[in-house]
Formats: C-alpha cells, structure tokens, sequence
C-alpha cells in the first residue's frame, strides 16, 4: 500500500441522534455524555461525544474508503485528546497509511480530538481472561473510592445483538470482526459506566487483537494500577478478541458550593438591604455565591438561568430557607435584548454580569470562531444586558464585570477568552463616562473554587467568597443602607 | 548516574509514543510551550512511562517543579535505575 498522507476520509456529525443511537449501542449513558446540566460542573463544561464512538466512526470511515489491508489488524492504540462536544461535525483525517498500518486522527477544526493508530500483524492465540467472577451490568454510572478502584476487577458482557452492532459499523466489522467491534463498546461501558464509573474520563487504550471470542463473550478487567498523584485507573482488560490496557481518570467531584449560611457569617446583616439587584446566570458558579451574598446582606436579587432551572431553583430555596429574597428568571443571552422583557417590570439598582459560556482550554491559540463566541457573551451581550437595565433603573444603574487574571498574563489555550475578557473592561471604561451609571466595578479575578471549576488533578483555588465580598461591596460603594 | 545520552535516547522514544510521531528534537530545555499537544494529560503520559522505564518515583513537589525537560532528566540520571 501506498503512504498517504493527510487524506480526509469523511466528515462526520456526532448530533444528539448519533450519540442517541450510540448510546442505545453502547448502554454508556455517563450524565458527561448525556446530561446538559450535569455536563456544565464537569471539566468539559458541556455534554462531550464518546470517545470511542469518534474511535468507531473514524475506523468505519477508514475501511470504507480502502483499500483493504493484506494483513489483519494486530494492535490498536487510541489516544483522547481533547473533548469533542456533542453537535460537531468533525473530520476523520489519515494521517498515515502504509503496510505498517495506518494513523486516524478526528479532528475539530485544527484541534485533533482523537488518535488512531493501527499495526497490521497476525493475530494472537485467543487469551480470554479466565472469568473474572463479578459480572457488571448498571444501568447507571457506578461511583467507587479510590481504595475500591486500587482492587478492582470483573466482567462486562458483551452485546448480545451482534446485528445491531454491524449494521451499525459494517466496514469495520467486516475488516477487525463484529465481536472485536463489540469490545470496544465493551470498553466504553466499562469506563463510563463501572470502572472508573460516574467520575471517568476516557484517555485511551492499548489492545493487540487475540482469537476472535464467541458469541457470549465478556470483557473481562482487572486493576492493573492506580496512581493517586494523577488519578489514574490503568484497566487491564481481555475479551471480545482483544487484550491490553485502558486508561481512564478518576475525575474529582464538582466543588460544594458555598452554602447560605457559610457566606452569611461573613455578610454584614442588612449592609446590602434596599438593593435590588440583578444576577446574570446566578443560578451556579460565581454568579450563586454573589447571588447568596447579596441576600445575605438583606439585598432583593434576581438571579438568571439560561439552561439550568432546577440550579436555579435549588439557589432560590436555600437562600429563601435562610430568610433572603430571591426571584428566578429564565434568560437566555443568545435571545438578544427582548429577552430580558419580562425581567424588566422591576427597575434595578445593580446587575452582577456573570453569564458564561463554556470555557475550555484551546490548544490553537488564537481562534476567531472561538474568540467570537467568547465576544458574543462578554462584550455583546453584556453591552445589551446594561444598557437595557440603565433604561430603567432607579437612579444610576451599578454594575460589576468578572474579567480575568489571564488578561495581563494569557496563558497558552486562554488567549481567546482573555482577548474578549479584555474587551469587555474597554467597555466598561466607557460606561464611567456615561451618566446612567453609578460604580462600575471590574475585577480581575483567579480562578475560583466553585462547582464550575472542576479541575482533574490535584488542584485546589481560592475560597470565592471572601474576594466576591469586597467585589460586592465596592460595587454597592454610596449604596449602603439605602 | 545514567548518563543524559541514554535518558535522551528513551525520551525520544516515549515521546514518539506518547504522540505518535517522531519527529520531536528532544533536548533539556524542552517544555510544553514548544510542542503543540503537550497538555497536562500528555504530561501525566510522559512522567508514567519515564517513571516505569527508569523505575524511579516522582515526589509531588517534584512533578509540581518540573519546568522543562531537563528538570525530568535530572531527577532520573540521579535516582533512576536501567
């Protein structure tokens, strides 16, 4: 066979139908794939297509284009590289493809998301593991602690509906064997669903082929290491026609938000009383803790969700439980000014501008589809958001904008998001200047512990509350005891 | 002490698994900047096949005060084994 190099075989849209069907296929229905909600306290800040439904669609891709190979495929090597987001279209590139075998990369833009890579060789003598006692089959995420994941093992059964399965993937069927393709949605239900289970992240694999397996086969695995220092699961795995390793980490749990009663013993009673505020995207992260602050100091706030309804309920009660007032409010920004038309019956003393989107880290650098997503929330939104508030606050409106310590120092994968945050201060030198608004107040903040910043390895960031506070109170300065 | 050559020549071959290609010139004052990729979780891939090529151990503070190549390299030609 010929090298090629950099041939893009298919483009492939990994819809909310395909992760459907795939999880319908797979039984991995981990919230991190799933769960639009749950997906915004995880890592990846929004529901993430599976990693080995890019492997599956990316090797579908790759023997249907041709030529078939002389020789068998003898080892598979996946590596995830970075998140891909449900709803994107992204490309199956090979990168190589010679006698050796051949190197598949999904791509996302100029972002590689998943490697491939394939030796050709002769299979092995069928090494199924020996049972490994324990058969698992939840029909939701198991969780573990780390101690339960050192000392792990069992089996995972494979799909009875080998028709299904080859309908789905025909070419790869055809070239690596139903059952091997089988193990491989084996290996993701073991990843997401059981070991390491909820908290999983997918990172890759290492599998040499054996004898195919017979038509009630299992994957069978076992705890080969488990490193604390990274949190990583290495599963060692046989069955479905293949034996090898699988990575995976152990995500760490989303950070507790501050509770109402923690912030209010660092709140002032009634030092906020008589403000009407406004929280935009109040109902997590930073924006809750500000929210909870406010109406720890007697404030009246309304608090904005965009997706989250039941987050913003949950805020509601508990700062209701403690005595506050609080008022919910769907807002999405993405519907433009008119949105906030039935936010407006109140006028407002102060809006705190806290919507988000996602924010991920981006290995490009300087992206404009990125840069314009970030634009669209921090500068366009937020420019809209105020000046539809100043029509009809009482008196000068106050405004407070979270921008970012990355603007004096970006570091590589934040340029973007840095670049917008920066635009957004531009913006709010010019709201000094206008009339209609009182204390304008940027700060220029770390990253905080909240439930939106959910690091993977050992990470720990500032308490949020204490620096919210005096954001709070410098944006409530000449407001006091209204 | 393993001698920096033969740290090298390993690095080279784990970097060339770690992101399947060949083609990264390995020298001591290598880092993340320099390689397009190199992300936490490709350092994590990194420290674990260096650590069990060498059968050395990383303390935190360690892996927390690696700032290139040169710095791993360091802690493997003095505590490694081959």
């Amino acid at each position: 066979m010929s090298p090629v190099e950099n041939a893009l075989l298919a483009e492939i849209s990994f819809d909310e139908d395909a992760r459907d069907a795939f999880v319908a296929l797979s039984r991995d229905c981990n919230p991190v794939h799933v769960d639009p909600i749950a997906a915004r306290r995880l890592t990846t800040g929004t529901p993430i297509v599976h990693g080995i439904h890019q492997v599956l669609a990316a090797l579908e891709a790759h023997f249907a284009a041709g030529p078939r190979a002389a020789a068998p495929v003898a080892k598979l090597r996946v590596s995830f590289e970075k998140p891909l987001p449900v709803g994107t279209t992204a490309g199956v590139v090979r990168s190589r493809a010679d006698d050796r075998g051949f190197v598949l990369d999904v791509r996302s833009g100029v972002e590689v998301t998943a490697r491939i890579a394939a030796a050709y060789g002769a299979c092995g003598s069928s090494s199924d593991a020996a049972p490994e006692g324990r058969v698992f089959s939840p029909p939701t995420p198991l969780v573990w602690s780390e101690a339960e994941l050192a000392e792990l093992s069992g089996e995972i059964p494979l799909s009875r509906d080998l028709e299904a399965v080859k309908a789905a993937y025909p070419a790869a069927s055809d070239a690596i064997g139903t059952t091997r393709v089988a193990g491989l949605l084996a290996a993701t239900f073991l990843v997401g669903m059981v070991a390491p289970g909820l908290h999983s992240l997918f990172r890759g694999l290492s599998l040499t082929a054996t004898g195919d397996a017979g038509p009630d086969a299992r994957l069978a695995f076992r705890t080969a290491l488990y490193d604390p220092r990274f949190r990583l699961l290495r599963l060692a795995v046989a069955g479905g026609g293949w034996t090898g390793t699988i990575d995976a980490h152990l995500r760490r749990e989303p950070v507790v938000q501050p509770s109402m009663e923690a912030v209010s013993r660092l709140v002032d009673r009634d030092e906020f009383s008589g403000l009407r505020a406004l929280v935009v995207g109040g109902s997590r992260g930073l924006g809750e803790v500000i929210a909870k602050i406010l109406a720890s100091g007697g404030a009246e706030v309304t608090i904005t969700h965009a997706k989250g309804s039941a987050d913003a309920a949950r805020v509601r009660s508990e700062i209701v439980a403690r005595g506050g007032h609080c008022d919910v409010a769907p807002f999405d920004l993405r519907s433009g000014p008119a949105g906030l038309d039935h936010i407006l019956t109140t006028s407002r003393h102060q809006v705190y501008f806290m919507a988000t989107p996602a924010i991920a880290s981006a290995d490009a650098g300087h992206d404009p589809v990125v840069l314009g997503r970030y634009l669209e929330s921090y500068v366009e939104g937020f420019a809209f958001v105020v000046e539809r508030l100043a029509q009809t606050a009482e008196n000068r409106l106050d405004v407070f904008y979270p921008s970012t310590v990355y603007v004096e120092d970006p570091p590589r994968g934040f340029v973007d998001y840095a670049m917008a945050k920066a635009a957004g201060e531009v913006l709010c030198a010019a709201l000094r200047n206008d009339p209609r608004f009182g204390n304008v107040v940027i700060e220029r903040l770390p990253r905080l512990a909240s439930d939106q910043t959910a690091g993977l390895v050992s990470e720990s960031f500032p308490d949020p509350v204490p620096l919210l506070l005096n954001a709070v109170r410098k944006t409530s300065i000449g407001r006091r005891g209204l | 002490m393993i001698p920096e050559e033969t740290i090298h020549d390993a690095l080279a071959e784990i970097f060339a698994d770690v992101f399947l290609r060949d083609d990264i010139p390995i020298s001591n004052e290598l880092s993340a900047r320099d390689v397009k990729g190199w992300d936490s979780f490709k350092q994590i891939e990194i420290i674990m096949a260096t650590e069990e090529r060498f059968a050395v151990k990383l303390t935190s503070a360690e892996l927390d005060g690696l700032r290139n190549l040169g710095d791993l390299v360091r802690i493997v030609a003095e505590r490694g084994r081959i």
